[in-house]
């Protein structure tokens, strides 16, 4: 374990003086050279490691091992484990508490609802600075956030929730802060309390909500329902990951010859619609959008065809009718490297289309992306490489304002922290450009510590592959990621990255966060 | 008492020898002596403090052991079955303390409410040992858990509300009350129904409550999806969308008929005996409730037995040697002198008390292995073995598995930790291996990414294993999602914090960080396991037989051994758990076939 953290400690070292250089103001020059050997390095060393645990010896895996496997013949004390955190507002019964519950009313159509009001949350403040995609300049600051969410529960399964952001307005400029730098010259504090209403939905089962309708329960009635202002994600984000307001049904559960489940869900929105192109990003007030999505089990892949329109005002200049389609495919399975176990895998291809073309909304676009993913031997650390591959240019159907596009899920470099002017580290919206993302994730104190190490790039695909005028958008990044569990509440995370822009100004930044749950 | 018996109590009496190892030796003193004989006064005020304990919990909770009085055949078959069960499985309980220390202690009651209705009504700690729980906290899914609900809860995850009373207080069946105003009207029943009479006290009333025949009861427990939006169990959807409920079938009339598995038909006999007196016959409803679940703690303690109970508390019972022979002809006859008895098993004559009642406990669960194998034979079935390919080159052939019910899936239910899959060895004519899948690793696992020998790298991975464990799923920070025997998000928080769900899963089915790839058969489905030999591993022409098994075993060790860390109850030791885990693991379908390599 010694040894382990000493490893640990060697890479923030080597972090941090890797950082000190870089702001220490070298040549462009320099910093290139010193990133690209050090990225190099580090992807030939974790990879090598990966593949050749007998050449690393000690450095593989990083984090925590359990040796050979032997269950003891001996009783293990009987452990003494965390008590139950409350809510800071629990009424009519407890959040997962023991104790009696209550009785419930029992409705007309047989329904019985037994009210519980939970009030809990998150709270997130960091120190950071930050100079590389987005505007010129960099920004130092002390930024925070704070969800808060009241859920009242009915019965198991039907529930409305909403949901608060009372410091920020949902931009990654208007978070309440204090900046010591600013690159839009907002240095000092500056405040963004007010009631953000980010969440707002009821979601339920019908066959729960009238089981009189069906009271053996031999009929197909439960459908599940949600409806309101709702987080909807599919594809893992690259398709859509807004904030809608929506009304989605679902069937769960039917059965085919060969799926263990399927599911088709239907959903429609309207308004509120952020349509991911980055230079037009704001709030839509006209459109419409329409889904079905679909997912099912087989014995060796979890399979998911989805498919979503937006009906925008195709006359107007800003809007432009969009269709998208994703297909996926989850695994684990063989792998090619003897001594690595099973490699889990995830295919995906997700394409936009616009009516009559390009709009200022939806461009066409195809973005193929893998994720590959094994467990080296003996440990729990995660080895990963996720390639993509973006044909003309892939634009999402929906996605909040302040987190990644449809390349943030395939590596952390290429998503934000999603709090105050620390944006990611890479564009994620830019899709024409091939690439991919490797990373190794560490874990120590029984998962409570863990370390991600990632070297991310993308290769411009409209330029010629050898062009080095620096008019592209070619970019790398090397980016480290520290978490740490402080209690049963805190939790402390690091971040640091450099990344090598063509044509711009090199970024790099770093961050100190601590998010507290309630 | 014989004179060999006096003779040997005697001689303990004189001499002190050291305790030998005791296989449930949980209360023997760490010096080696033997636990005091009496009572200190801590401990005596300890007692009537649990003895009042008790008396509270029966004044609004009765016990099952009371309902057995006049029900007895209702206990004795519930009493072996797997609600009463639920809260004694020291896995569940390890599984569950376990889950709470990975997730900061947020999980709270989840799993336990389902399983200990009354110890969590009665605000009892998550976590605490069942030695010291209040005896009908101890008996998990007991009779008023069903009998004492007023609503229909629909698919509450085991979350609903349990009616307090005593036993004079209203109790919920099928069938009304018509027969019990006749018990109460008729004096040969000598039964009284306030609390101040003296006599045989019976409920006052038996209110006719439909639902409990439904499968929509069934459903308040056996359809459940975790507050973050993980359905982790979904026996009642299944069951929703499948055949059965479509043809009327109810879960009822396959689990609870004269055959477990299949509908049946269902008994006829009195529902109570009173007084000796037995009521009017009428449909009986079977309440053993057969499936994959076996027992893993000492026999003295489950089955539930009310006579096991009054010879001694569970902790005595821990350190009862079953199988040194205690209380057999053959273990007295020859044990050593001054062998050292703890405390409660001092007396020869409580040993061989003790003996009569482990028999009688091992004969009811071996009478449980047939109803379990029943149900588990009536759910799977092997079809077709079609080969498709024999020559040198190598053996092709694939496995027809078949789902043999409309009802559900199977597996159904906590289809993650369910274990069901096909062994198959192929040997030559000389009975030499030259094939196997889904054979073992020394724990006890299949060489699945689980196994821990195939994960440290010391076995190689099963590649042509065919099982329908389902498989729990975490997402990684980045690279997709992996497979966990325990479901902790761990990769993508060091904070994993449960907390109601702020999407709407609903819409996906699943958590966000987490879900299940179900790998069940669909009602009446089937499915093909395909098999290759190749050539090289064959040792020439002539014939090879293939004996093919389909297998169930209740969960896998690996799971064991990942909650090893939080120790299991009654100081069973994770080896123990895991070899009885393994020696319950049954053949349901045994086939052969020949190959010819010419």
């Amino acid at each position: 374990m010694t040894k382990m953290n000493s490893h640990a400690a060697e890479v923030h070292k080597v972090s941090a003086n890797m950082m000190g250089e870089i702001m220490q103001g070298h040549s462009g020059k320099s910093i290139r050279t010193l990133k690209s050997v050090l990225g190099i390095v580090a992807a030939t060393a974790v990879f090598a490691s990966a593949l050749s645990p007998a050449w690393s010896g000690g450095l593989f895996p990083l984090g925590e091992t359990t040796g050979v496997p032997r269950l003891s013949d001996e009783p293990v004390p009987y452990a003494v484990v965390p008590e139950r955190p409350a809510l800071p507002l629990e009424l009519g019964c407890k959040f997962l508490g023991n104790g009696k519950l209550p009785d419930g009313i029992e409705l007309a159509t047989g329904a019985v609802w037994t009210p519980c009001l939970w009030v809990f949350g998150t709270s997130r403040t960091a120190l950071q600075t930050y100079e590389a995609v987005g505007t010129p300049g960099r920004n130092t600051e002390i930024a925070t956030r704070l969800d808060v969410f009241v859920n009242l529960s009915l019965t198991t399964t039907e529930k409305c929730i909403v949901g608060i952001a009372p410091l920020d307005s949902n931009r990654f400029t208007n978070f309440t802060r204090y900046s010591f730098e600013s690159n839009q010259n907002l240095e000092g504090g500056q405040s963004e309390a007010g009631v953000y209403l980010r969440t707002a939905f009821c979601e339920g089962d019908f066959g729960s909500l009238f089981p009189n309708l069906d009271p053996g329960g031999q009929k197909l009635i439960d459908y599940g329902f949600s409806v309101g202002r709702q987080q909807i994600t599919f594809q893992e984000g690259i398709m859509i990951n807004d904030t809608l307001d929506a009304i989605g049904i679902v069937r769960n559960n039917l059965h085919a010859p060969g799926f263990s489940n399927i599911r088709i869900t239907g959903i429609a929105a309207i308004d509120h619609i952020d349509r991911g192109i980055p230079s037009n990003r704001r709030r839509l007030n006209s459109p419409y959008l329409f889904g079905i999505l679909t997912q099912a089990d087989t014995i060796a892949s979890t399979w998911a065809l989805d498919l979503i329109t937006v009906q925008d005002d195709s006359t107007n200049s800003t809007g432009g009718n969009g269709y998208y389609i994703g297909l996926s495919a989850l695994q684990r399975g063989w792998n090619p490297f003897n001594g690595i176990g099973t490699v889990n895998t995830s295919y995906r291809i997700n394409a936009s289309f616009g009516e009559g073309g390009d709009t200022a909304q939806v461009t066409d676009g195809v973005l193929l992306s893998a994720e590959m993913s094994w467990t080296p031997h003996s440990s729990d650390d995660v080895f990963y490489v996720n390639p993509f591959w973006g044909i003309n240019r892939y634009s999402q159907a929906g996605r909040e304002p302040i987190v990644g596009g449809p390349l943030a899920a395939l590596g952390i470099s290429f998503a934000s922290p999603s709090l105050g002017n620390h944006l990611s580290e890479l564009s994620s919206f830019n899709t024409q450009v091939v690439g991919a993302a490797i990373g190794y994730q560490a874990f120590w104190d029984m998962h409570r510590r863990n370390l991600v190490l990632e070297v991310a790039g993308v290769k411009d695909t409209t330029r010629g592959m050898f062009d080095t005028d620096g008019a592209g958008t070619d970019a790398a990044a090397f980016t480290v990621q520290f978490q740490q569990a402080i209690g049963q509440r805190v939790q402390l995370q690091l971040d640091a990255f450099v990344a090598y822009l063509e044509g711009r100004t090199n970024g790099s930044g770093s961050r100190a966060e601590v998010l507290v749950q309630f | 008492m014989s004179l060999q018996r006096v003779v040997i109590i005697a001689a303990m009496a004189i001499f002190v020898l050291s305790a030998g190892p005791l296989a449930y030796a949980a209360e023997t003193a760490s010096d080696g002596t033997a636990p005091k004989t009496e009572m200190s006064a801590a401990e005596a005020e300890k007692s009537a403090a649990e003895a009042h304990d008790d008396l509270f919990t029966e004044s609004k909770f009765p016990s099952a052991t009371t309902c057995g009085t006049c029900h007895p055949r209702h206990f004795e078959e519930w009493s072996v079955s797997q609600h009463s069960y639920a809260q004694l499985s020291p896995a569940y309980m390890a599984l569950q303390n376990f889950i709470n220390q990975q997730v900061n202690g947020t999980n709270g009651d989840f799993c336990i409410r389902c399983h200990n209705q009354v110890g969590m009504a009665q605000g009892e700690s998550t976590q605490i040992s069942n030695l010291e729980r209040q005896p009908t906290s101890r008996e998990g899914i007991t009779c008023i858990v069903c009998h004492r609900v007023e609503h229909i809860y629909n698919k509450a995850s085991g979350r609903f509300a349990v009616a307090e009373g005593d036993l004079l207080a209203p109790v919920y069946g099928p069938q009304g009350d018509k027969e019990l105003k006749r018990v109460i009207a008729d004096d040969k029943y000598r039964v009284v129904t306030k609390s101040d009479e003296a006599g045989r006290k019976i409920h006052t009333q038996a209110i006719k409550f439909a639902p409990i025949s439904t499968s929509t009861f069934c459903a308040t427990c056996h359809d459940v999806t975790l507050l973050n939006g993980f359905r982790l169990e979904e026996a009642f959807s299944e069951y929703r969308a499948g055949p059965a409920a479509a043809e009327g079938t109810t879960c009822q009339d396959c689990h609870m008929g004269t055959v477990q598995g299949i509908p049946s038909g269902y008994a006829q006999g009195p529902a109570a005996m009173v007084g000796g007196v037995p009521t009017k016959d009428r449909k009986l409803t079977n309440h053993i409730f057969a499936g994959p679940d076996y027992s893993l703690v000492h026999p003295g303690i489950f089955p539930h037995n009310s006579e096991a109970q009054k010879l001694a508390t569970l902790a005595d019972w821990l350190t009862f040697d079953v199988a040194a022979g205690w209380g057999t002809d053959e273990f007295e006859d020859n044990v050593k002198e001054g062998f050292k008895f703890p405390a409660a098993w001092e007396a020869i004559d409580d040993r061989y008390d003790a003996r009569e009642i482990i028999k009688y406990q091992l004969g009811r669960l071996e009478f449980m292995r047939t109803k379990r194998l029943e149900v588990l034979r009536n759910g799977y079935g092997v079809g077709d073995i079609i080969t498709k390919d024999v020559s040198s080159d190598g053996i092709k052939f694939k496995v027809n598995v078949q789902n043999l019910t409309k009802g559900h899936n199977v597996p159904t239910g906590f289809t993650g930790e369910r274990l069901v899959w096909l062994r198959v060895t192929v040997t030559d004519e000389a009975g030499k291996v030259v094939f196997v899948s889904g054979d073992t690793d020394p724990n006890g696992d299949v060489r699945d990414n689980e196994s821990s020998y195939v994960h440290a790298g010391e076995m190689p991975l099963d590649h042509q294993l065919f099982s329908l464990q389902s498989r729990f799923l975490v997402q990684s920070v980045r690279g997709g999602e992996r497979e966990r025997t325990v479901t902790i998000p761990y990769s993508t928080t060091a904070l994993p914090f449960l907390r109601p769900t702020r999407l709407s899963l609903i819409l996906t089915g699943e958590s966000t960080v987490e879900r299940n790839h179900r790998k069940g058969i669909e009602p009446q489905g089937d499915r093909w396991a395909n098999y290759k030999i190749d050539g090289g591993a064959l040792t020439g022409k002539g014939k090879y037989k293939a004996k093919i098994e389909l297998l169930a075993q209740m969960f896998p060790i690996n799971l064991i051994t990942t909650i090893q860390v939080v120790g299991f109850d009654y100081g069973i030791s994770p080896r123990a758990a895991a070899n009885a885990v393994v020696a319950g693991r049954e053949v349901l379908v045994e086939r052969e076939v020949v190959f010819e390599v010419k």
